[in-house]
């Protein structure tokens, strides 16, 4: 496994716990549709701040384990960025139009928030399972 | 989704008659990962006509004689 792969792996744990947890509580312990997103702004910050120090954590930790570090970033790397970037960006579309749909049938701002929120945890975990699933895979 | 490639090579072969080089020294002598050569060796992925030329280069061969192309049988 590369760097790279283990890097990627990391951040996907991460985000997969830290979001994870994040939606399961506020779908738990929140009713969704009397719910007001200003009264969970503190909330979504400090997700927002232990997802991206644990997102540095896992970077550093990687790379003071792996001390041989001297793998480079090559075309196959690019290749395989252009490819996840692209179905990505499918599944980015699609997600915009539901939210259109969201806003256009008037759902509340708590529930519209959290799509365009889950819309991009979900964008991050498929681009970085299709970048794994082709180094392991080949492309 | 990901289909086999129709490029077929001999880099395993090739190395070892090159003084049994190791993936690591090729994968650093042409400016890849060792990663990207395993992927090569084992046809998960076509390499740039750069990087192709470069391993014959290394091996001290022509391209032909690293690369093979098998077109996918014809329907007909």
């Amino acid at each position: 496994m590369t760097f790279l792969e283990r890097i990627y792996c990391g951040i996907l744990a991460v985000t997969i716990v830290c979001f994870g947890w994040y939606f399961l509580d506020t779908f738990i312990h929140v009713d969704i549709n009397a719910a007001a997103i200003s009264d969970h702004v503190t909330r979504i910050w400090i997700m927002f701040g232990i997802y991206i120090g644990l997102t540095i954590a896992v970077t550093l930790a990687t790379w003071f384990i792996d001390s041989e570090v001297e793998d480079e970033f090559d075309e196959r790397d690019n290749k395989i960025d252009m490819f996840a970037e692209r179905v990505c960006s499918y599944f980015q579309a699609m997600a915009l139009l539901g939210i259109l749909v969201l806003v256009m049938y008037e759902f509340s701002a708590f529930i519209i928030a959290h799509v365009v929120l889950a819309t991009i945890v979900l964008t991050s975990i498929l681009g970085l399972a299709v970048r794994l699933y082709l180094y392991r895979r080949g492309i | 989704m990901v289909k086999p490639t129709a490029i077929k090579n001999n880099i395993r072969a090739l190395r070892f008659a090159a003084d049994e080089m190791t993936q690591d020294a090729l994968a650093k002598e042409i400016g890849v990962t060792r990663q990207t050569i395993i992927a090569i060796e084992q046809g998960r992925y076509s390499p740039s006509l750069e990087a192709a030329f470069k391993i014959a280069l290394a091996l001290g061969v022509g391209l032909e004689d690293v690369f093979t192309y098998a077109p996918p049988a014809s329907k007909e």
